[in-house]
């Protein structure tokens, strides 16, 4: 590639170092050489039913039961994930120290971000997600940053959130819906779209070349205690530039082949609920599978009755809405509510068996991927001990087949989502650390 | 022993050194080093490295590392060192001191080595320092016009030991920034540049109110969850066009939408619907609650006039933002530019209530309104009179309307009411001003069947009451706009502008600007199917300021308008496209236009290479696709992204001391005093290489012009540690006072009163003490100066004639600041005064620092003997002995920055023994005797944030030497003091 060469003598020249261009180098290799490290944020919305124990259903608690050496069994709601055991772990008494001031509606929008909503920085709304932190790490290695899908296109209403992905303006990041658009877009880049793309990114790259022409007029008329204080800003615009360069590598590096047959993309939210999560989370394993992104969000349902996933319960024949279930303190109620949960857990663990079989060049893809399954809400407006499952990740170090209970700040498990996936963030959020437990390694 | 004052220790630096003079001729950094090794080494191995070692470093101080060179860290300690041992603070008593000899020898050489350092010359290379984050906001809005706070999108800079984000050392540039900057370039000259041969399209409408205005009303059914709406007779949206001095397409609003109903309760409507009519697209609503709570009266009445409205509770639900009282809810709106709300209100001529009934006087009518009835008043002359209102009972509604002639009052009536013998209630209904003519009366209160008679009293100028009134009268409202979007919890809102104040009787327009991106943002989607949803709300309200009764705005109308622009093009367009006889001729005309925008952004012109090579992308880009505007606009994205501009820079040529070339010295000066770049005429100046000779008159030019606020934000906020403020978690059930609104005024005092110490060329003794405030009413009311003040919310001098006020070492900022929002703390304050007020700071405290002892040992110990306690410690007692005596007189304040109730122990020792009663000692001790010092502090600071770096030990040692002898005789007037920095080779030279 003469260009590279030609850019980096100028930008040697000009630092009065050679600067390593590690980036382009890796991407001069086959990119599926380097095994990806992912992350997948799945959200159901209005919490899992947790039965008050002086009914005696505990069997139908989405939370599994303790057993001996540190096993668990679990309930009837989450059975379905049963042979998967060993690759996942249900994470007790989580919460959000800002969960509990909030609005308890608002618990989407906080889930990935864990802001003070009650009590926002002036002139913002919410903080960055993590799934945004994670994509501005991995957006290198792969071709689109993140995948942000929801139930609902779009952003839907701020506090009733359609998306979980905050930018880091914490201003939501609109959410695609449509299986066969979400397709199209990933694995079907038509021609137009992908010249625009590198006729863009070609003018960005000239700009960068002539602000580095540039700043090396004003360079020799430095003296050399000067010139050292400039090589920060050389230094960045070289990296800056070297990631234009891998963009556009991109565009010509060929997708990974993959069996799309059985994709049916005529699924939509109005069709059969079983058909609809089965399209997405089929689309999302292919997605990782081809190393097209490495951190996507599902918001799977929404809160507060909003949007059609409220009425997939009355699809599946059950009397309820989703939302109305969840109010629900009676025993048959609450039991209805759990056999909904047990749907879900359906849905999951076709996922996780698709990701199995998936394998990247060490390991399955579930292997190299931190699955977080979860709520915002333990059951209705109840902001603490939030029903979270992490499965995935064991090549992250994450050790799974347990079922912790020992509590702590959604934000810290954050944190050491970050540093399993080698992201050496200093702090997420409100957290105090990481979560220093049995299941991750860091 | 006493510690000598500064002062004293220079002059005694001196003695010693005449005493040596011959030596200190020929000593040279060698013979000097060679001594060091050779009598203080081991002197200071034997008495000090045991604790200050390799091993060991107390209170973070490790000798071993001094070697007798004269880096600046080196000097920096070793004048420590010499107060300590002149202190005779260290060696610590309990341990072996040094001989007389010893120390002679030790304090001969550090005085030697001091004065060698400060002699010493120093290499000079200029500086590069990057524009902070706020510096290019604001250089971004006065190059292009773009109001929109695009710089947000970089992470916060970092904070310098002095306290400031513009220090050379802590601005650092990552990839990940570089990126954002290019983001940003583009957004700004999207925003920036429009194509001038089309003609620009603007939405505008107008929602006027009154009751009964709307003669036909919508009949559909407007739905609106949350607010009350406005009911439909009582207000009319059109749209309208409105007057511009050139061309423009007016951009028409939807009036036909298909929308799936809402949803009602838990569950979603889906049922599509075709709405037709403005009415779906603008509502006009009343938000929050109506009667009751605060102050008086009702929030707002609706008239035929228009809408009536009172100031709102200044406490605001954090979520939310501040509670509007009125609000216009909109659909449609454009995504980008700027928004303008005008909105048509004057100052209503109205009547203030009193809390006692007139006295009873000879020359009061009575009107009989038995029964609610309707009845004529008429006075017997012009004047201000006052009306009380008889009930036959309690009032039997909290509130009392009474419509007189053409104006309404409403009166809050809530409280104990105790008949007396007759069984008769009076209600002391309201004061105000009328004429002679004949009034319609009609009170209402309820069914009104208890009212009785209106007692009308004649109000005496020099009354109670006529005194209230004609400070009532003078009062001026302030209406304030806020925006944001609504969700269903309540609308989410921000102020887009400063409040403007309404002193006209009659209607007037007020327009408040805002850029449309402070609230548009994608969840309020245009294609979303929900009826309710992506509303965006502009929120009006009577601004609050302290508890004071303030005369009620009536609005008329309230009109928006987006994009607004003033002119078309835009200035920031045509400031870049300027009209020229060139036009015609593409590469003549792209050379002029890029060297002049290339001239503003790099404060200097662009040298030939830099021209030719921005020059060369235009060229390119124009030859590939002959758009000449798009090919210019290449070259500026250039520029906005050179080093050039995002870099102060100065050149140096080797490491001596030069002049700043006068482009330098303008940028220097603007991003001092302005905290920005540099205008036409300080450029202009520049070029004619006029500046230099001209610099008193443009630092008063500078200080005068309103940008001169950035600086006293950005300097005062960071000298002040104002952040401080801003972070503190106030306990509101301890101080329901200090609400976020009051929060805001407070934070904005200290950089209002040292605004004022520097425009007014006051002396620096005021910043200790002073015998006047500057306050805005919300900030005189806080510190129970209420009644004294009528200033509305723009910030005065006041006099306070309170001995616990006046000074920045009281204000509420410092003081709530440096508490935990609960209780005071001594440690924060004493801190903050060392390293602030005195520029002693104390070292950081070690790892692993004890807190104040808790529980069982500190059971009915006070804080002061708590501190004892933890002063005791080993390792704790010298760093606190230089901090707990400054922040003790202080304990008489609460966390809330006002005085405790109760008797506080105040007495302190200072660190060089001087007993200290209290605060008001505290601040005459330092007026009177550390004036100097606090003089050094304040000029360290101002010197360290004009440099944007952090000063060397000789510049220190000048501000030292020099800031007396320049500027003492005449009280360290404040002005005087930033002239002086500005004179001083620490800032001409390079």
């Amino acid at each position: 590639m003469p260009l590279k060469l030609k850019r980096r003598s100028v930008l040697k020249g000009l630092a009065g170092v050679a600067l390593p261009l590690p980036l382009l180098e890796a991407m001069g290799q086959t990119a599926a050489e380097e095994t990806p490290k992912r992350f997948c944020g799945l959200y159901i919305a209005n919490g899992m039913a947790l039965p008050d124990p002086k009914h005696g259903i505990d069997e139908w608690s989405w939370f599994p039961r303790a057993a001996e050496d540190g096993k668990f069994v679990f309930g009837k709601s989450t059975e379905p994930l049963s042979p998967y055991r060993e690759q996942l772990s249900f994470m007790g008494g989580l919460q959000h120290a800002n969960g509990t001031k909030n609005d308890p509606h608002v618990c989407s929008d906080m889930w990935l971000t864990g802001a003070p909503l009650h009590d926002p920085e002036p002139g913002t709304y919410n903080t960055v997600g993590l799934d945004q932190v994670i994509a501005r790490h991995t957006r290198d290695h792969c071709r689109r940053p993140s995948l942000v899908l929801s139930i609902d296109a779009g952003t839907g209403y701020t506090s009733r959130t359609a998306t979980i992905s905050y930018d880091r303006q914490g201003k939501p990041i609109p959410a695609e819906n449509d299986p066969r658009r979400i397709f199209e877009s990933l694995f079907k880049g038509n021609r137009g779209t992908l010249e625009a793309q590198r006729a863009q990114l070609r003018a960005r790259m000239k700009l960068v070349d002539a602000v580095a022409e540039n700043a090396k007029t004003l360079d020799r008329q430095l003296s050399q205690a000067d010139r050292d204080k400039m090589d920060q800003y050389l230094t960045s615009l070289n990296e800056f530039e070297t990631r234009l360069q891998a963009s556009e590598k991109w565009l010509d590096i060929p997708l990974k082949k993959q069996n799309y047959t059985h994709l049916d993309l005529d699924a939509t939210t109005d069709s059969d609920p079983h058909a609809y999560y089965r399209t997405m989370l089929d689309l999302i394993a292919l997605a990782f599978d081809a190393d097209i992104t490495r951190s996507v969000t599902f918001m799977m349902s929404r809160e507060d009755g909003m949007g059609i996933s409220d009425t997939f319960p009355l699809k599946l024949g059950m009397n309820q809405t989703h939302h109305s279930m969840s109010h629900k303190k009676d025993p048959a109620g609450v039991t209805e509510w759990a056999k909904y949960d047990r749907f879900l857990s359906e849905q999951l663990a076709y996922f996780l068996k698709r990701m199995n079989e998936f394998q990247d060049n060490e390991g399955s893809v579930l292997d190299n991927t931190i699955v977080l399954y979860g709520s915002g809400a333990s059951t209705t407006h109840k902001n603490t001990n939030l029903p979270t499952l992490l499965a995935g990740g064991a090549r992250m170090g994450l050790k799974h087949g347990q079922f912790y209970e020992g509590g702590g700040q959604m934000t810290d498990m954050y944190l050491s989502i970050l540093h399993s996936m080698g992201i050496g963030e200093a702090s997420f959020g409100d957290s105090r650390g990481t979560l220093g437990n049995s299941i991750f390694a860091v | 022993m006493n510690a000598p004052a500064p002062g004293l220790l220079l002059v005694t630096i001196l003695l010693i050194t005449s005493a040596t003079d011959a030596l200190a001729e020929q000593s040279e950094p060698a013979t000097l080093q060679s001594r060091f090794q050779e009598l203080v080494q081991p002197v200071l191995q034997r008495y000090c490295y045991d604790c200050h070692g390799e091993k060991k470093q107390k209170s973070g101080v490790r000798m071993d590392v001094l070697d007798g060179s004269l880096e600046d860290k080196q000097l920096f300690q070793w004048k420590h060192v010499l107060d300590q041992l002149k202190n005779e603070a260290m060696p610590p008593e309990d341990e072996d001191q040094l001989t007389e000899a010893e120390r002679e020898a030790v304090l001969q050489w550090i005085s030697q080595a001091l004065l060698e350092g400060e002699r010493k010359v120093r290499a000079k290379n200029g500086s590069v320092r990057r524009l902070t984050v706020a510096q290019f906001h604001h250089t971004l809005r006065d190059l292009l016009g773009v109001e929109d706070r695009l710089a947000d999108l970089l992470p916060a800079d970092g904070i310098s030991e002095e306290g400031f984000t513009n220090n050379q050392d802590t601005l650092v540039l990552t990839p990940q920034m570089l990126e954002t900057y290019f983001e940003i370039a583009d957004r700004a000259l999207d925003l920036c540049l429009v194509d001038e041969t089309q003609r620009p399209q603007v939405q505008s409408f107008r929602v006027e109110l009154g009751s009964g205005v709307n003669a036909a009303p919508t009949t559909d059914h407007v739905q609106l969850n949350g607010p009350k709406l406005l009911s439909k007779p009582d207000y009319t949206v059109r749209e309208v066009v409105p007057e511009k001095a050139f061309a423009f397409e007016p951009a028409a609003m939807q009036q036909t939408m298909r929308f799936i109903e809402g949803y009602k309760g838990n569950a979603t409507v889906r049922e599509w619907k075709t709405f037709e009519g403005l009415y779906h697209s603008v509502f006009a609503a009343m938000t929050g609650r109506h009667t009751g709570g605060y102050n008086y009266g009702r929030f707002s009445h609706l008239v035929r006039e228009g809408l009536l409205l009172r100031p709102r509770s200044p406490n605001t639900n954090p979520v939310s933002g501040p509670a509007p009282t009125f609000a216009v809810l909109m659909r449609e709106l454009p995504m980008s530019g700027m928004l303008q709300v005008t909105v048509q209100a004057a100052r209503y001529d109205d009547g203030f209530q009193p809390h006692t009934a007139a006295p009873e006087s000879d020359v009061r009518i009575e009107v009989d309104i038995a029964s609610g009835k309707e009845a004529t008043l008429t006075m017997p002359a012009p004047g201000v009179y006052q009306l009380d209102v008889v009930l036959d009972g309690p009032p039997k509604d909290d509130v009392m309307i009474a419509d007189i002639g053409s104006r309404t009052f409403s009166q809050r009536v809530k409280g104990k009411f105790t008949p007396d013998a007759d069984g008769e209630v009076i209600v002391p209904l309201l004061v105000a001003r009328f004429t002679n003519e004949a009034h319609s009366l009609k009170i209402r209160n309820g069914k009104g069947d208890n009212l009785q008679r209106v007692v009308i009293t004649p109000v005496a100028e020099e009354s109670e009451h006529g005194r209230q009134f004609a400070a009532f009268d003078k009062r001026v409202p302030y209406v304030s706009v806020h925006m944001g979007v609504r969700t269903d919890v309540g609308p989410r809102l921000a102020r887009s502008a400063d409040p403007l104040p309404v002193p006209s009787a009659t209607l007037e327009r007020i327009a408040f600007r805002a850029p449309l991106s402070s609230f548009a943002s994608p969840d309020t989607e245009t294609d979303n199917v929900n009826y309710l949803a992506g509303l965006r709300e502009i929120g009006i309200r009577s601004e609050p300021t302290d508890n004071r009764q303030i005369p009620r705005v009536l609005v008329r109308a309230v009109e928006v308008e987006g994009p607004f622009y003033e002119t078309w093009p835009p200035n920031g367009h045509r400031d870049i496209f300027f009209p020229s006889p060139h036009k015609d001729d593409p590469p003549t005309y792209a050379n002029k236009v890029i060297k002049g925008f290339a001239t503003r952004a790099f404060r200097r012109p662009p040298d030939e290479k830099e021209l030719e090579s921005l020059l060369a992308v235009w060229r390119e880009r124009y030859e590939q696709t002959e758009d000449f505007q798009g090919s210019v606009r290449e070259a500026l994205l250039v520029v906005l992204t050179s080093p050039q501009f995002l870099y102060l820079t100065e050149k140096s040529a080797g490491p001596q001391a030069e002049p700043l070339s006068p482009h330098e010295l303008a940028a220097k000066l603007s991003y001092f005093l302005w905290n920005t770049t540099p205008d036409e005429q300080l450029l202009s100046l520049a070029s004619d290489g006029e500046l230099q000779d001209a610099l008193p008159s443009q630092v008063d030019r500078l200080m005068a012009d309103d940008r001169f606020s950035q600086f006293a934000n950005a300097f005062v906020s960071g000298w002040l540690n104002l952040d401080k403020f801003d972070v503190v978690n106030i306990n509101r059930r301890k101080f329901p006072r200090l609400g976020k609104e009051t929060q805001r005024a407070l934070r904005q005092e200290p950089i209002h009163f040292i605004t004022h110490l520097l425009r007014e060329n006051l002396p620096l003794r005021h910043l200790i003490g002073s015998d006047f405030i500057v306050a805005n009413d919300v900030v005189a009311g806080y510190y129970g100066l209420g009644n004294e003040a009528e200033h509305g919310l723009s910030f005065a001098p006041m006099a306070h004639r309170n001995e616990s006020l006046g000074g920045i070492l009281t204000q509420a900022a410092i003081l709530s600041g440096l508490s935990n929002g609960s209780e005071s703390n001594p440690i924060k304050r004493g801190a903050w005064f060392a390293r602030k007020i005195i520029a002693e700071p104390p070292e950081p405290p070690p790892p692993n620092v004890p807190d104040l002892p808790e529980g069982d040992e500190a059971k009915g110990k006070t804080l002061r003997e708590r501190l004892e306690m933890h002063r005791d410690v080993k390792g704790c007692r010298q760093c606190h002995q230089k901090i707990d005596p400054w922040g003790i007189p202080f304990e008489a304040f609460d966390a809330g920055g006002l005085l405790k109730r109760s008797k506080v122990d105040t007495r302190s020792t200072l660190p060089d023994n001087t007993p200290i009663a209290d605060v008001t000692d505290l601040k005459r001790y330092l007026t009177s005797e550390r004036l100097d010092q606090v003089a050094f502090s304040f000029l360290q600071h101002l010197a360290s944030y004009a440099v944007g770096r952090s000063l060397t030990f000789n510049e220190m040692e000048y501000l030292r030497r020099e800031g007396p002898n320049t500027l003492a005789a005449a009280d360290y007037r404040m002005r005087d003091c930033v002239l002086f920095v500005i004179e001083s080779p620490l800032f001409l030279e390079k």
